[in-house]
């Protein structure tokens, strides 16, 4: 029976497939396609931040290229994460970047792709520190971590000692950063893991081909956004 | 008097209820596979949201059912001495009262996702390392709501007549009526892929009415049988025969003027009591004795029965 209701909905879905299924509420994939894809940021290095030619960044790039492969033009706009939520939901813009996590407050109310990326906030240690130290533990220590974040209070819990300041990472000190990071900064990661963030790619409510068509783009390009991390 | 050993079932009945019992375990295995898997998948889409809250509260049911056949049977004691029949009326109340606010909480969901327009979006799944919409897993898991339900829902219906047992026997209704629920939730995720996000918010509404309407019946039901109504049916629909055919049984006695029966549920059991105004007779004690024993005899369902003698019968 249930055997029965596979095969029946396979049959529609490749029914479906073939009048163009899901669609889109406002036709977002056809207006881009070939047209300007309208894209809000906030500043979140290093995900996403402003450059002279609009934007750059992790996601920058996967937006660059994904609007490549409709040959759309991007037109990037800066704004606040307020400003910005609320034209999304209203459709007038069509994709919304900022280190965003599939845990944001407004995921009720607009599209949000998969996790592409799954990442780990560590504790970083300096490559020396790391020789005498083979347990390491943050317990009394300082720790790196960057001003007007939430990592002070994770660091916290772990007993570690927050030292906030404005440029990661901070020589011979612990310091926190993205697992991806770490490398670049020239460190070791501690194996400490204050927490964990999948970061997901944000569109207007509805826009379910768009939608779809982003979230497979993002799937097929998976392991080349993730080796892109560490250059 | 009249108090037979405490056992809720006469012998013929015993397979069917224990058969009704493992139904009812086997329903609530199959309910949470249900609601686990359409949480895995439900998304954005209302219509889902519904079905699956829906299937949620479908669990109080039979697991009322369970509590209740575990009480039930229990012997009276100092300090309950009509024993515990009624934990199964308690039962019954409980589940049509979630279900009641369930439905009203529902409708105001929808009705305000309706109004500030929401849209629902739905997103894509991976199954076999493919990339697909996940509309489709999602239709697929409501087919798994809908074709074991019914068939569920088809096996309760007469075991619950038989028995008596009137939260089996919701139970069992709301499981037939599920592939309404499933059908109407898949319309209206077939509806957010054709772009009509309204359609969702819209069976979404439809659908909680429904619950709505459901969980006022039960409760209206459950509140009259703990008021004492008279006997009705399993399913609710009239009253039951056996108040009359006791009447007429006592009524067609020599001894007996006047009578006046009166019948009251205790879980799936009877309670009650016949008022009557005797003839001056002889021997009045073995005719009264003689007379309970024939009562007993109308209907399993008669457990404790008492023929009292007063001197002034109420009219019907």
């Amino acid at each position: 029976m249930i055997g029965l209701g596979f095969i029946l909905i396979s049959t529609l879905a490749a029914f479906l497939q073939h009048i163009h299924f899901p669609k889109d509420a406002e036709r977002t994939l056809d207006k881009v396609t070939y047209g300007t894809l309208l894209v809000g940021f906030t500043n979140a290095a290093p995900w996403v931040y402003p450059s002279s030619t609009g934007a750059q960044g992790i996601e920058a790039a996967i937006v660059d290229s994904f609007a490549t492969t409709l040959h759309a033009k991007v037109e990037w706009i800066e704004g606040t994460e307020e400003q910005l939520y609320k034209a999304l939901r209203r459709g007038e813009i069509d994709i919304l970047v900022g280190g965003i996590t599939d845990k944001t407050p407004w995921k009720e109310e607009i599209g949000l792709t998969k996790p592409y990326i799954e990442t780990a906030v560590v504790i970083a240690q300096a490559a020396s520190q790391a020789l005498n130290n083979q347990h390491p533990s943050v317990e009394g220590q300082p720790v790196a971590v960057m001003k007007g974040t939430d990592e002070g209070y994770y660091v916290r819990k772990k007993k570690g000692r927050p030292f906030y300041t404005t440029q990661l990472p901070v020589s011979k000190m612990f310091s926190v950063g993205y697992d991806w990071q770490v490398q670049d900064w020239k460190m070791q990661n501690t194996g400490i893991v204050l927490k964990k963030e999948s970061h997901v790619i944000a569109v207007p409510p509805g826009e379910n081909a768009f939608l779809l068509a982003l979230d497979k783009y993002l799937f097929e390009h998976k392991a080349a956004i993730k080796s892109g991390l560490n250059h | 008097m009249g108090n037979k050993e405490h056992v809720e079932y006469p012998e013929a009945l015993q397979p069917k209820y224990e058969q009704a019992k493992k139904l009812a375990w086997i329903t609530i295995g199959y309910i949470v596979s249900v609601v686990i898997l359409m949480f895995m998948v439900m998304g954005q889409s209302q219509a889902m949201k519904t079905a699956w809250a829906d299937d949620t509260v479908g669990l109080i049911s039979p697991i009322s059912f369970l509590v209740a056949s575990a009480w039930a049977t229990k012997e009276p004691n100092k300090r309950f001495p009509y024993g515990f029949h009624r934990v199964a009326n308690i039962a019954y109340i409980c589940g049509a009262l979630a279900l009641f606010l369930l439905g009203l909480y529902l409708l105001i969901d929808s009705v305000s996702k309706l109004v500030s327009g929401e849209r629902p979006s739905i997103g894509m799944a991976v199954i076999f390392k493919t990339p697909v919409w996940s509309g489709y897993l999602m239709m697929l898991v409501l087919l798994w709501s809908v074709v074991p339900a019914v068939i569920l829902g088809k096996k309760k219906l007469p075991l619950a007549s038989d028995l008596h047992e009137k939260t089996l026997y919701a139970d069992a209704e709301t499981n037939k009526a599920d592939w309404m629920m499933g059908l109407a939730a898949m319309a209206g995720i077939i509806g957010i892929g054709f772009g009509w996000y309204w359609a969702d918010s819209v069976i979404a509404g439809i659908l909680s009415l429904d619950i709505i309407y459901d969980g006022f019946t039960h409760l209206k039901q459950a509140t009259f049988d703990l008021m004492n109504e008279r006997p009705t049916t399993v399913s609710h629909q009239e009253e039951a025969p056996v108040t009359q055919k006791i009447h007429d049984l006592l009524s067609g006695m020599s001894w007996i003027k006047e009578v006046n029966v009166r019948l009251r549920e205790e879980g799936h059991v009877f309670y009650g009591e016949a008022l009557i105004i005797p003839e001056d007779t002889p021997d009045i004690i073995t005719k009264i004795k003689e007379a309970t024993r024939k009562v007993h005899e109308v209907d399993w369902r008669i457990k404790d029965f008492i023929l009292g003698i007063v001197d002034k019968v109420q009219a019907d």
